[in-house]
């Protein structure tokens, strides 16, 4: 994706309005919520971030394929599978 | 012993593999999530009881940061997301532990990553361990840990595909 200029139309998320924010934040808080606002992606089950150090290893790991001997080794293992 | 997609049919109300957060995703999320298609739920049964289980989701990697790269000399943009398999749960139940019930899950997702591979292409597949002793038994079996993403470990595809060839 290039980079652009963000404005209110390509804004990625929905705004809400200032008064729906602090209504949904004060009850939160009586509720004993903790409340994060961020525009980050949060790690979940579908994606997730890495840092840079990680990023780096795991693209150079990709450009520079293996012959894995542990691996190897699983491959030969006998399953316990019918 | 054999193995099975979660369906109906399984009792999952004996599994225990010590870890609560565990057991309750497999009794009360993982079949709900398969069925919605979410995510894909493997069952090891053994004389009709659930001895061991893992989950397969589609995932995607991407850095941290948010600066757009291109590389000038081969004229390509690098790229921002990685396609991933993730093995989002694998465990065996604490009776049943210590007999490669974990490798043989282990060596099965590898197979179908493999087969998966002549209709599509992912280049990397992930796992995430639940301790530190689990880690270990991960690069035992040929993943490499992420330095800062303690307890994520990876295993390229073309890693894969190289040793499947040369063994």
């Amino acid at each position: 994706m290039a980079l652009k200029e963000i404005d209110e139309k390509s804004f990625p998320f929905k705004l809400i309005s200032t008064e729906q924010k602090e209504d949904a934040f004060e009850s939160a808080v009586k509720a004993g919520i903790k409340v994060v606002y961020t525009n980050q992606e949060i790690d979940g089950a579908f994606s997730s971030n890495l840092s840079n150090d990680d990023w780096n290893i795991l693209t150079k790991s990709l450009a520079e394929p293996k012959y894995n001997e542990k691996l190897a080794a699983l491959l030969k293992m006998e399953s316990v599978f019918d | 012993m054999k193995l099975e997609v979660i369906s109906d049919a399984h009792n999952l109300d004996r599994f225990s593999c010590e870890n609560i957060t565990i057991d309750d995703f497999l009794k009360s999320e993982a079949l709900v999530d398969n069925n919605e298609l979410l995510s894909k739920t493997y069952v090891a049964v053994d004389n009709d009881k659930i001895v061991a289980f893992c989950t397969l989701i589609l995932h995607s990697l991407k850095p941290e940061e948010k600066e757009f790269y291109l590389n000038v000399s081969s004229k390509r943009t690098i790229k921002q997301r990685i396609p991933a398999l993730l093995i989002g749960q694998l465990a065996v139940d604490k009776n049943f532990k210590n007999k490669k019930i974990g490798a043989s899950l282990i060596k099965k997702v590898i197979e179908y990553a493999i087969a998966t591979s002549d209709y599509i292409h992912f280049p990397v597949i992930i796992v995430d361990a639940d301790n530190e002793d689990l880690v270990s038994y991960y690069e035992k079996q040929g993943f490499t840990k992420f330095p800062d993403k303690r307890l994520r470990l990876f295993l390229p595809m073309a890693d894969i595909l190289k040793t499947k060839k040369a063994s």
